[in-house]
């Protein structure tokens, strides 16, 4: 990212064939028409560009990042849509209100051996409790959206997610001790 | 003095994920802005989510999509290591206002007196029924007895609000959610001033006659 900041377009690239297009599988799963997928796609990749000097490493991993860019974008998309008439451009990217930095600590760095191993805990969680954070992050749902569709109540709905959680610093401690 | 009163975590989780409405994302990144453990919460919520994009399958672009962006990358990025939030204006000076709010604030250069004791700065967002406002409650005014037609989000700068039902008292990050069919009176605490983010989702209902006689009078 820091070699991008400086306008490395090489860095781009290889930023671009490694997520681009996990960027565009996201963008569909949360209701991105697939017609329309490439040119949002070509939206974030371009707002990364453009923030590239704002990614901090302490904050959180590259993934992390990228996927609170696309959050922004298809946030800010929604908001000009249901502002503006159709066909007129949309606002910046910017209208996602991101917290001031708050003083980070130890424990919200992810370093690239606790994404390996997040990801493993992700593969061990029951499916109930997977299929609410797939809903959730990857489709973009509310929680009350994922109640329905699961056929669960809401109050369901949070237990699981708050299991899942759990369940995930559970495992990944467990492994940092081993 | 870190909040005592936070975001749930499945509020942490919608706002991670963009699943809340704006005005709820507001509040949200007011309070994270004030609260280093909610702060560290939404750090692990938002790896949760990487993660997530990282084992995503992806799908491939169409041809071209590469080129096409680098051709419209342009020049070096910027370079600011942090967005810089504006200053305040010198009549919010002294009201500890984070950076989301400083960022959305209007052109404003004074409070609007709504009904004496409570005073507000509009901000640009349009809420059917609703309002997102900063509020300047004078020290010791109450707010009557009142329910909610959608959810209501305050996080409160300075000064403080007093729930009168059970005494809960919200200070500087404090976050209080209160869904429809939840009734209430509070008060601001007396003395200072308690200066608060205020979302309200849908229209306040008063359930006393004083409080149907001020937002009668209330100046929208």
């Amino acid at each position: 990212m820091a070699a991008i900041a400086r306008g490395d377009r090489a860095a781009f690239t290889r930023l671009f064939l490694r997520y681009a297009p996990k960027i565009k599988a996201h963008l569909e799963a949360r209701g991105a028409a697939p017609g329309a997928s490439d040119e949002l796609t070509q939206e974030v990749m371009l707002a990364v560009w453009r923030k590239a000097a704002l990614y901090d490493p302490a904050r959180g991993s590259v993934a992390a990042w990228l996927y609170t860019i696309s959050r922004n974008f298809l946030f800010s998309q929604l908001r000009s849509e249901r502002r503006r008439p159709a066909g007129e451009p949309g606002d910046d990217v910017d209208t996602f209100p991101e917290p001031s930095p708050a003083p980070t600590s130890e424990q919200t760095l992810l370093s690239a051996e606790e994404h390996r191993s997040l990801a493993a805990s992700l593969v061990e969680l029951p499916p109930e409790q997977r299929a609410v954070l797939q809903g959730a992050y990857w489709r973009g749902q509310s929680l009350q959206e994922c109640a329905v569709e699961q056929q669960v109540p809401l109050g369901t709905v949070k237990t699981r997610v708050r299991l899942a959680l759990e369940r995930l610093r559970g495992l990944m401690a467990g492994r940092r001790t081993k | 003095m870190t909040p005592r009163h936070h975001v749930p975590e499945h509020g942490l989780v919608e706002y991670v994920t963009g699943a809340c409405t704006e005005g709820a994302a507001l509040a949200v990144a007011c309070h994270l802005s004030l609260c280093p453990t909610c702060a560290a919460e939404v750090a692990a919520l938002e790896g949760v989510a990487g993660t997530l994009l990282e084992a995503g399958a992806g799908l491939e672009l169409a041809a071209g999509t590469l080129e096409s962006v680098l051709a419209r990358l342009g020049g070096t990025p910027q370079r600011a290591g942090h967005e810089e939030a504006p200053a305040a204006p010198e009549f919010l000076a002294g009201c500890g206002l984070p950076a989301p709010l400083l960022r959305v604030l209007p052109s404003n250069d004074r409070w609007r007196t709504v009904v004496p004791g409570m005073r507000v700065v509009d901000l640009p967002f349009v809420v059917p029924d609703g309002a997102i406002r900063l509020v300047r409650f004078k020290g010791g005014v109450t707010i009557p007895f009142h329910d909610h037609g959608g959810p209501e989000y305050i996080v409160v700068f300075t000064g403080a609000l007093e729930e009168k039902n059970d005494g809960r008292r919200f200070a500087r990050g404090d976050v209080s959610i209160r869904l429809p069919g939840e009734r209430h009176e509070q008060r601001a605490a007396p003395g200072e001033a308690c200066v608060a983010l205020v979302v309200n989702e849908g229209a306040l209902r008063p359930l006393t006659l004083r409080g149907r006689l001020l937002l009668a009078i209330a100046r929208d």
